[in-house]
This record gives structure tokens, sequence and C-alpha cells, in this order.
């Protein structure tokens, strides 16, 4: 019974004092993960055991908090992670005509509708079934990323050639941004392959390796955006009501589900990924179908990913979050497994309760201070988290990976393009020519 | 059929080739790749290279600056008198209207052929979600009207509704008896969706390999090729407008079998989920000794028919007050908004 | 510009925070991002910043990635001690310089492994499929004692740490002396060691096509004769193989055991060189190589107070304690392996100190893929897994090798059979089928069976009973030790075959040699 408490008190002060953070624009929770990994092996190589029964409920609580109050910085400070960072547009338009509370309500409504999913529908029947799946997937994960790789650069299509008469001169004008999505992959493939490969941050603290290009290439461009960008916030206001029904929920569930469920369960893929196949496959076309979808892909995304890991004999690391967990901590039984469904019911419940009166303090914030100033703390932030993680080293990474992550917002093609920094070397590596690509570039 | 259901449908034939999968547990995914690329290919013929280079007779493009429907009126009426007058196939061109990064005037174009007139509304003011700005319906509210010589045939009931990115074009045939038969998009699946387009381009696949030695894989991509083609052409048959199934061979698209839209939600996710589970179907069969067991009947089941039936069942219980009412679009329609889609 | 254009310009809801550069300065119309008119064609001037940022963002791209790969390709991977990884090292490209702990093994994906020590701990290493071919084809296959020098990923987490290896390029291998050795002279004590044979080929058999059964050799010298084993990998690297049959070789083997036998492995088909005359008398001067020390166990508890882990008793895990995981310590009474080609698990009955409670253990290839010492009957093991119950039947399911732990392979200190116990044969009868008992008494000559040997035992009465000792139940080398007039006590049970009384010996060391 005593664990019963610890594990209730843990997931409620994780999910209390993630909240503030969660806020924060520009700041991913597997950035202050990491910092919390650090701090309990610090604590361990001084003697002091943190017991699994607090810090596997806390940092559940935190991922849960964060994918469902993120909602807050993403659509009234427009700061969204990749997962939500291509169609965050609808949310955004939301706060351009005065109704960002209500855009961050029907997303919140989602993710709690995706905790529902989750706890009541995944999780009772991943152990029964994903099992089998992973039987008849191995050894075929390689050609998967592959074929998602096609269908992201074959499904882009061009958006300029509207006017004029044909030939050449419309056809460039309508390839240009494609061909700024095809550069835009492979800079970034090349950039995964020199991280993954040879990488000059300090093997010291390479479990953040990727950290820095991932700030560089998502993070730091829409930070820039938002402060050279001349958009005004309009005044917004609040309502006591969302126009959503039940239908809405259950196809918001339907594809936010599939989305965030397939990017939760396929390794590399990433909720933006996911969120574009499952968008494709049930062609919504509502406008609050879509942003509610993305709280429930959001959200299962993040969640279903840790939670995969403490799936009794699964064995399954998706996701930073499980990847940092799995260095203190190896899930044994059933009981580890309950235990992470009910600190994510519970988290889940905390969470939203809270979203509303945080969603009304940061309009009240945005009222105070400009768009723009609040986009110069979120990337002070985030440079100060790079330098203090991996050094100048790992700001130089984040310069050139927000050289990268500019271009399809300067040149009109697709940020999801950008992913090409994991899709490209781990599928190379997965189908086993990475290391003769390696090779050509001189980095093995 | 939407872009993603195609390419799932190549995915999923391409997993019926056994090779496929002996080549994928060796590390090589070409002939997945290749299934899914051709299974999206036709479309991806059309719409991103080929009508970048379709010559229009007549290119009409309003002024953003001095928006008038007469103009347009006129200029389609222009089009129609060339086609009596030089009795020929005319293409027009109906340019979109930008009027901001986010702002798009949409106007009408509509066929009276009781009075013979063809007639130019605009509407609201839109953004790119196609979402109307409120409170500019009636900005402009005149109505263009230009007399046509001849009437022009409309098989279908959809209004020409220009709005986003790239404007729509007309192909205007004229009949034996005087009159014009409408073609929208005539440049789509005009020869893109032909079967034998798909064996051609095996073929090449077949030359490229022989020329390294490999013909094994050749004829492997070969056959693989043609059939995830195919599968395209099979379900866009399947709609409403049909194609030109066996170009150069052929002129003319063979019409749909008007079984369903290509833009009808349902059908499309039943071909991509339906896909998956013959993938994983074939995945699983390819296995030596499964630990699991388990029948197609079975694997459909559960993974179909028992979360279908659940949701189908929800929504009926959640919408039933509602009385729903599913707007019908045209095959055309479909398909030329979810490519508009996808420029958002 | 129009007044329908400003009208449209301030009618518009958000249209008035447009910027001016987003139209054309001479039409008014909308031109967007274009430095161009694609109306009137006049220019569009954007503000400085928007230009700056596009060129530094191209800048960056090219240029700023141009450097990055320069810094990455000519950056001197860290040659880093096991003993000093972290877990903040999870992921990093590092070098290793140490010595393969043992052979590296193939998987069933194709893939390899090995364990490398460089005297601050050990570590496992995966080489890819493709790599392990290359490896193969360029002989570098590493074995146990071979120094090896390699680069790789580090993953490390809570209970497992290994190194993938990045590239066969940077695998460098340097080859240790393996110890020449006389057929005869091999044996279990050296049971995972690799030696040098030499001998006579007299026998070559090839299994059936399709079949998963090895490839079996007869090497004879002047010690005796072993069969060696060896599997497709290793016979597709022999060189010459049409002229193995009867000619002198000399090869690598490992030493193992299967079911309780001896099994001697060839390592790798490239080592099986032909050998002249003149070496052939250079057998006896080939110095013995030490034996490489083993590196000290990595403790990857890094200093965190481990919780004290509980034993629990074999005979109090009950069905009520299904999915929970328990840590148990006990002697190895039976090893069944499962068919090959088969699926099933490998089951282990493990029994009480006390010998007298008993539970069945339960591991499938992939755990064993990793265990270090596999579980013989008679070894005291320490095990952590699941229970689970099948069909009524409580067994505990291990997911991970590295819970399988020897804690000792020497038999139990105590009697393993208490003679007080012992009964005269003559009160043995077909009523008492099933039960236990113990006898005292000489064995007879020994009758081999399939899987064992019955030898009758007869008391100080004069009366003769034939007790049953089955190969996997009891110790290899306490069955090996059994000989003819041998006084002994045995532990086993009442059974009837042929209308005849019998005794079969229990499970482990079962007998006990009196004299």
């Amino acid at each position: 019974m005593a664990s019963f408490w610890i594990v209730l008190l843990s997931v409620t002060a994780g999910t209390l004092v993630y909240s503030v953070f969660s806020c924060l624009p520009g700041l991913h929770v597997y950035n202050v993960m990491g910092l919390l990994v650090l701090a309990i092996l610090g604590l361990e190589a001084k003697g002091i055991a943190v017991p699994p029964e607090v810090f596997i409920p806390m940092m559940t609580g935190m991922i849960v908090n964060w994918s469902m109050v993120n909602t807050i910085p993403s659509v009234l400070l427009g700061t969204p992670d990749e997962s939500a960072l291509f169609t965050v547009l609808p949310g955004q338009k939301y706060l351009m005509v005065g109704r960002g509370y209500e855009g961050t309500m029907i997303t919140a409504v989602g993710s709690l509708a995706g905790a529902f999913f989750l706890v009541c529908v995944v999780a009772p029947f991943a152990p029964k079934y994903l099992p089998v799946s992973q039987e008849a997937l191995k050894g075929h994960m390689h050609w998967v990323l592959w074929i998602i790789i096609t269908f992201i650069l074959m499904s882009e299509w061009p958006k300029g050639g509207n006017r004029g008469r044909a030939g050449w001169a419309k056809f460039w004008d309508a390839w240009g941004s494609l061909l700024a999505g095809v550069c835009t992959f492979v800079l970034a493939g090349l950039m995964g392959f020199i991280l993954l490969n040879r990488s000059p941050v300090s093997h010291e603290v390479a479990f953040q390796n990727i950290m820095p290009a991932f700030v560089g290439l998502f993070a730091v461009p829409w930070c820039l955006l938002n402060i050279i960008s001349a958009a005004d916030v309009p005044p917004q206001r609040t309502t006591d009501s969302l126009d959503i029904d039940g239908d809405i929920i259950l196809r918001s569930v339907w594809s936010g589900g599939l989305g965030g469920g397939f990017a939760a369960y396929m390794p590399i893929v990433t909720g933006g990924v996911g969120g574009l196949l499952a968008g494709h496959a049930c062609a919504q076309r509502e406008e609050r179908i879509f942003v509610m979808g993305q709280g429930v892909s959001k959200f299962v995304y993040y969640v279903g990913a840790f939670m995969f890991l403490f799936v009794p004999g699964l064995n399954l690391s998706r996701g930073g979050g499980a990847w940092m967990v799995k260095t203190l901590y190896t899930p044994a039984s059933t009981a580890d497994y309950l235990m992470i469904v009910g600190s994510i019911a519970v988290s889940a419940a905390l969470s939203f309760l809270m979203i509303s009166p945080l969603a009304k303090l940061t309009l009240r914030l945005i009222d105070k201070f400009n768009y723009r100033h609040v986009s110069s703390v979120a990337l002070a932030i985030i440079v100060v988290m790079v330098f203090a993680m991996t050094g100048w080293v790992g700001l130089f990474i984040a310069a050139v990976g927000t050289g990268v992550g500019l271009l399809p917002v300067l040149f009109g093609s697709r940020r999801l393009n950008c992913l090409g920094i994991l899709l490209l070397p781990i599928a190379c590596n997965m189908s086993g020519f990475g290391e003769t690509i390696a090779g050509w570039l001189g980095l093995n | 059929m939407k872009g993603f259901s195609h390419f799932m449908s190549g995915v999923a034939v391409a997993s019926f080739c056994p090779w496929s999968i002996e080549q994928a547990l060796h590390g090589n995914p070409i002939f997945f790749i290749l299934g899914g690329a051709c299974g999206i290919l036709p479309d991806t013929l059309d719409f991103k290279f080929y009508r970048f280079f379709y010559d229009h007779d007549v290119y009409v493009e309003p002024d953003p600056a001095n928006l008038d429907p007469q103009a347009i009126a006129d200029e389609v009426a222009r089009a129609v008198k060339m086609g009596v007058d030089e009795h020929r196939y005319i293409r027009l061109k109906l340019s979109s209207i930008r009027l901001g990064a986010d702002f798009w005037q949409q106007y009408q174009v509509e066929f009276d052929n009781e009075n013979m007139e063809v007639l130019v509304r605009f509407g609201p003011v839109t953004n790119t979600g196609q979402v109307p700005v409120p409170g500019t319906q009636h900005r402009y509210p005149q109505i263009g009207r230009a007399k046509l010589p001849a009437k022009v045939i409309q098989t279908y009931d959809a209004k020409l509704k220009v709005d986003i990115f790239d404007g729509p074009t007309i192909g205007l045939a004229p009949r034996n008896d005087g009159d014009f038969d409408l073609e929208f998009l005539p440049w789509h699946r005009e020869w893109s969706h032909a079967l034998t387009i798909g064996f051609f381009l095996g073929l090449l696949w077949l030359g490229a390999c022989s020329l390294f030695g490999h013909w094994l894989i050749g004829l492997q991509g070969l056959l693989l090729m043609t059939c995830c083609y195919a599968i395209h052409i099979i379900e866009d048959q399947l709609g409403h407008m049909g194609s030109n199934l066996f170009y150069p061979f052929t002129k003319n698209r063979t019409p749909g079998l008007h079984w369903m839209h290509s833009g009808d939600g349902l059908a499309n996710f039943m071909a991509v989920w339906i896909s998956c589970l013959l993938i994983f179907w074939n995945l699983h069969r390819a296995l030596p000794n499964p630990v699991y067991e388990f029948s197609l009947a079975k694997l459909f089941l559960v993974a179909l028919v028992v979360p279908g039936l659940l949701f189908w069942g929800l929504r009926w219980l959640l919408t039933r007050k509602d009385g729903l009412e599913v707007e019908a679009g045209d095959d055309a329609d479909d398909e030329w908004n979810d490519m508009k889609a996808g420029q958002g | 510009m129009s007044d329908k254009q400003s009208e449209t310009k301030t009618v518009l809801p958000g249209h008035e925070t447009q910027t001016e550069e987003m139209n054309c300065p001479s039409c008014g119309r909308f031109v967007g991002a274009k430095n161009k008119c694609p109306y009137c064609g006049a220019r569009v001037t954007k503000r400085m910043s928007l230009v700056a940022i596009r060129w530094a963002a191209v800048l960056l791209a090219t240029v700023g990635m141009a450097c990055l790969w320069a810094m990455a390709k000519y950056k001197t991977m860290p040659l880093v001690k096991i003993g000093d990884l972290q877990a903040t090292m999870n992921f990093a490209q590092i070098r290793l310089d140490g010595t393969a702990q043992t052979d590296a093994r193939t998987f069933r994906n194709g893939g390899m492994g090995f364990n490398i020590a460089d005297g601050t701990g050990s570590l496992q290493v995966f080489i890819s499929q493709k790599q392990a071919a290359e490896l193969q084809k360029t002989g570098r296959v590493p074995r146990a004692g071979d120094k090896v020098q390699m680069a790789g990923s580090v993953s490390l987490s809570d209970k497992d740490a290994s190194i993938r290896l990045q590239s066969v390029d940077s695998f460098v291998l340097e080859r240790a002396p393996a110890r020449t050795m006389k057929l005869g002279d091999v044996a279990e004590d050296l049971k995972g060691d690799t030696v040098v044979v030499e001998g006579l080929v007299t026998d070559f058999t090839a299994p059936p096509a399709g079949s998963k059964k090895p490839y079996s050799l007869k090497l004879r010298d002047d010690t005796g004769e072993r069969t060696v084993t060896f599997w497709q990998t290793e016979y597709d690297q022999i060189k010459e193989k049409d002229t193995l049959m009867g000619s002198r070789v000399r090869m690598r083997i490992a030493v193992s055991t299967y079911k309780g036998k001896l099994q001697l492995k060839l390592t790798d088909g490239l080592s099986v060189e032909p050998v002249t005359a003149e070496e052939a008398g250079a057998l006896d001067a080939a110095a013995a190589a030490a034996p490489a020390a083993k590196a000290p166990a990595r403790d990857f508890s890094r200093g965190k107070a481990v919780r004290e882990s509980v034993y629990q008793d074999i005979g109090g895990i009950t069905k009520d304690m299904k999915g929970k995981t328990v840590r148990v310590k006990g002697r190895v009474a039976s090893v069944k392996e499962p068919e090959e080609g088969s699926n099933r698990p490998t089951e282990v009955v493990l029994r009480s100190e006390d010998g007298k409670k008993a539970l069945t253990v339960k591991y499938w290839a992939k755990t064993a893929e990793v265990i270090k010492d596999l579980p013989k009957p008679g070894y005291l093991f320490d095990i952590t897994g699941e229970v689970d119950v099948f069909k009524g039947r409580v067994s505990l399911k291990v997911g991970s090798g590295y819970n399988i732990k020897l804690v000792s392979d020497a038999p139990p200190s105590g009697p393993a059979v208490d003679v007080s116990l012992a009964e005269p044969v003559n009160g043995l009868g077909p009523d008492r089928k099933g039960e236990a008992v113990v006898l005292v008494g000489t064995l007879g000559a020994d009758h081999a069976l399939q899987g064992g040997a019955k030898y009758p035992l007869t008391d100080a009465a004069g009366d003769t009973v034939e007790v049953v000792f089955w190969e996997g139940r009891v110790p290899a080398d306490l069955l090996n030790r059994l000989d003819e007039g041998m006084k002994v006590a045995v532990r086993g049970t009442v059974g009837i075959y042929n209308g005849a009384v019998n005794v079969t010996a229990d499970s482990g060391y079962s007998v006990m040699p009196l004299d």
C-alpha cells in the first residue's frame, strides 16, 4: 500500500511541477528529462538511490503533462514542437481571429480523448497484440522507413506555377519549392549521417547527440520567424463552451490515434510523420477535427511511446523518454505496466484540469508582453540549454541545423523534410548500406 | 482515390510478390519502394509534370486590382466562339485570383444551356483552407453574363468553382450537333493512367537493370511495376472520370464504373487499412516458424470487422439526431481539391 | 493603388497587418515572396532582415554543413576504457582496445556477437549480418583470446551494455596463439576454451539436404578419435573440402557440451589447414598459451544502492504470484533442450538446496544467446524471472540471459544422499511404485541405455535391484565415475519396467560413492 501512495504522490508532483515548464515555449520535455537523468545519476554516484517508484511515475507525469499543456505555447505563442509544427496552422488561425483560447481547449479535449484511448483501448490490448505484430514486422522495419521517405518526398505538391503560359518557366516556378524540399531532406540526412557516425559532440554527453540538431532544425526557426514577422496577435477572448460534439471527438480520436499510434510504435517515425500519414489515410477535412486530432496524435505519440517500454514481454524502446529511462531502469513485470497506465490516467486528468487556468494566464501575459519578446525569451532559453548540455560544438550544430530548418520556411517547402536527419541515415543503416555511405563520406 | 490510398495499394500489391519480401529480409527495400512509387506515379506524372506543359488556347487571368465578372464571362464566351469558328477542341484555363498571403477571391462559372449563356459570380474571399472570410460574401454582387454561340454540355452537376492555388482547365470538345462537351481537367488521365504506360515504365526498369547484368531483378521489377501501376488505374476506374486505358492505342477516357467518388472518406480509408492488413498478412505468411498462428479471416475480424463495427456503431449513436448530410461531389472535383489541399 | 485594392486592404480581417513588401510598389497587387511582380514586372524590394535571413540560411545550410562535415571527418574517435563508461555516454561513438573474451557466435539473423574486455570491464559487441559476412570473408572473426581494436556506437541501459561495430574497416584483429593439444586430452574441464588439434580425417558426414543438423568430421590421432561438429557457415569457409577425407589436418576447435556430452565445435572453416609430414612431428613442441586472464566483471550498479534482493523460496512460489518477478537460487536438476528447429523453450528444473522443492525455469533461444554459463545439472544458479502459470503449472519465465547467473559449479558441500534413510532392497515392491527411496549397495556391471546407463545394485543382504541413471539428470562427471564394484548410496524413485521393480536415480547429485 505504501507503494501506491508513493507512486500517486510522485506522479502528482511530476505533473504539477512540470506544468510550469510545459508552458515555456521551445522547451522539449526530453531536454528536461535529460537533465533529470543526469541529476539521478549524480545522486546515485553519491550513494543516494532514487527508487524507481519515485522517478518512473514522476517522468510519466512530466511526459503526460507536457504533451497536453504544451498545447498552450504551441497555439498561443506560436512555438510548436515537431509533432505539430506543420499542422499548427489551423490552431494559429484560431489565434489570429481572437479565438486562441478556443483553439487551445479544442486541442486539449483531443489530448484528453487520446488519454482515454491509450488507457482504455491500447493499454489492455497492447500486451496481446503488439508481440504478434513485432514477430511479423521484425526484419521489415527498414523498408517501412523507406516507403515513408518515398511518400514524404512524392506527396509534396508544387506550390507555384499557377499563372502564365505553359512551359519550362511555369514548371520551374512550381518546382522551386519542391527542389527546396528535396535539398532540405538531403542536407538534413547528411547532418544525420555526421551525427550518428562521427558526432563532434563530446562522447561524455553523447546521450544528447541529436538534441542540438533538432533544436536547430525545428525550435530556432520558429522562434526566429516569430521575432521577425510583423504579425500582431489580435485581442483574445475566452469562452465557456466549445463548438464540438461527440462525433468530432470520435473522428479526431480515429485519425489522431492512428497517426500518433503509428509514430509511437514505429522506430524513428515521429508524431509529425504519423500525423501526415494518418491525415492522408483518414482524409478528414473538418478543421475542428484537424485541430483536435493534433491533440490526440501528440498525446498518443509521446505517451504511447513511453508506455510501450513497459508492455510485458515486448521491451520496446521508442522515443527519447523511453531510451532515457532505460539507462536507469529496466521494466520487469506486469506490475510496472499497470503502474504506468495508472500514472498516465491520473496525470492526464490533472493536466487537463490545469489547461484552462494556465491558458487564461498565458492570454493575460500575451496581452501584456509582445509576442516577439516571448519568442526572444524562448530562443534565449533554448540557446542556454544547448550550450549547457553540449557546449560550443552543440551551438554550432544548432546553428547549422537552423540554416537547414529555415530553408523550407523561406522557400515554401514542407518542414517535415527536416526529419531526414533521422529517417535517411537510420533507414540506410537498417538496410545495411549505411556503413557504405558513411564510408563514402569519410566518416568511418 | 487519394494519393495515400494509391500509394498503400501499390505497396500491398508489391507484398504479394515473394521476391519483395525475400529481398527485404536481405536488406533490400527496392521492390517495396517501387511498389509505392508506382502506386502513386500516375497522378504524380499529371499533377507534378504534365500540367505545366499543357498549353491552353484561352487564359482567363482576372486582374486582382480590377475585379470584373463580366470580363471573365466574355473570355469564356470567346473560347466557345473560337471552338465554333474553328470547329476544334478548345483548352480554356481559369486562373485563380490571389488577394493576399492567405486570401483568395472565389468565383464560379456556370453554363446555362437553356438561355445559351455563361454566368460568372464572385463569391466570398476565402483563406487557403477554403474557409470564407466573414463579411466578404457580397463584395461583388453583380453577375457577369455572356451569350454563347453553342451549348456546353456538362455530364455532372458540379459548378466550376475557382478559389485557391491553381485554377482548373476546361476542355471544350466539339460534338457532331455543334454543341460542346465540357471536360474537366482534360490533361488529367489523358495518357498517364494507361496500363500500357505502366508496362512501358517496367520495360525501362528492365533495360536499366540489364545494363548491370541484373536480369532477374529487372524481370521481377517489370512485373511488379506493371501490377502496382495498374492497381492505381483499377482504383480510379471505380470512380466517375475514368481513364484512357490503353494509350496510345486508345484516344479517349473509358468512363468509370461510378461505384464511388474519389474523395469518399470511407472508401479511401478502407483501401489504406485493407492494404495494411494484406501487407501484414503477407509478411506473416512468409515467416518460417511463426509463434503466433492465425488465419486471414481472423486477422480481418480482429483488425477490421470488430473495430469497424464498434466505430460505426458509436458514430451512429452520436449522430443519429443530427441527420448528417454528405455533400455529393464529383470525381474530378475531389481529386482537384485534394491536390490543392496538399499544397496547403 | 486602386480604390478597389485599398478597399480590399481595409475590408479583409488581418489584411491590414500584411507588410508592404508583400505587394508590388508599382501596381499594388499581391506578390508574396517574389522579388519581381508577375503582373507589371516591377522589382519588389524586401526587408533587409528577410534578405539577410535568407542568405544566412543558405550559407549555414551549405557552408556550415561543409564545416560540420570536416569537423566530423577529422575528429579522432576517443579511446575509452569500458570501466569509464557512464550512462550519459549512451550512443557515444568510441574506440575500444581489448581482448575477446569469447569466440564470436553467429545469431539466427546472420549477425554476430562476442564479449570484449579491456581489463576494466567487459562489453558485448554486436556485428551486423553484412559486417559478419565481411569479417568471415577476410578471416577476422574473433576468437577467445584474440586482441581486438574496434570502433562502434555504445548502447547503455540499466542492465545491458553493448557496443555495435561501426565499420569493418576499423576492426583490427591480432590472433592469440592457441594451445595445441592431443585429442585425448580434450576434456570437459576445457569447456569454453579454444584449442588447436591435429589428426587424420577418418570420416566426414554431411547432413541431409534441407536438414538443420550439423556436419560431423571424425578426427584421429595417437591418443584417440573425436568427432568435430560444424555447420554450413564453417563448411563454406573450408578450403579444399573435397580432399578432406583421409587427409591430415589441423583445426581450431571450441570445447563445449551438448546434452551433457562433450562437444568439439569447429570455430571457423578457415582454420582447417593441411598438415605436412614435418609439421606432424611438431605437435609436442607446441607451447600451450595461458588462457587469457578474465577481466573482472563490470559492476553496472554505478554506485547506486541496489535494493537488497530477496531470494524467493522455490517452494513458496504459487499461482497467485503470476506476473511477479522473483529471484531464486537453486541447483539445476535437469536441462531439457528443445528439438532443433523448434520454437519451444529450454526447460531447466531447479531444485531447492534441500532438494525437496522444484521449479521449472523456461527461456527461449534468444535469451540463451547471452547466457554466460549455460545451466548444467548439479550447478547452483541464481535466476530472476517472471512467475508464469500455464495449464495450472507454475514456472519461471526468464526474458534476459543476464538474469541467469552461475553461482557455483561445485557439488553441494553436504552429503548428497542421506545414508541414514537407507532401506533394504527386499522391501521394494510394485506397491511402492512412485515412492522415493534411499539404497546402499555395490554396483554391478553397467548396461548402456540410450541416454543413460543401468547398474544392478546389491545391498548387504545380497538382494539386487536395477538402478537407472539418466544423462541430463545426473551430472556427467558423477556418471563417469561410477564403476563396477563401487559401493554407493543412491536416492531414487521406485518404478516398474517389464514387470520388474527398478529404481530411477533422482536428478542432481543423487548417487554418492561411499568408498
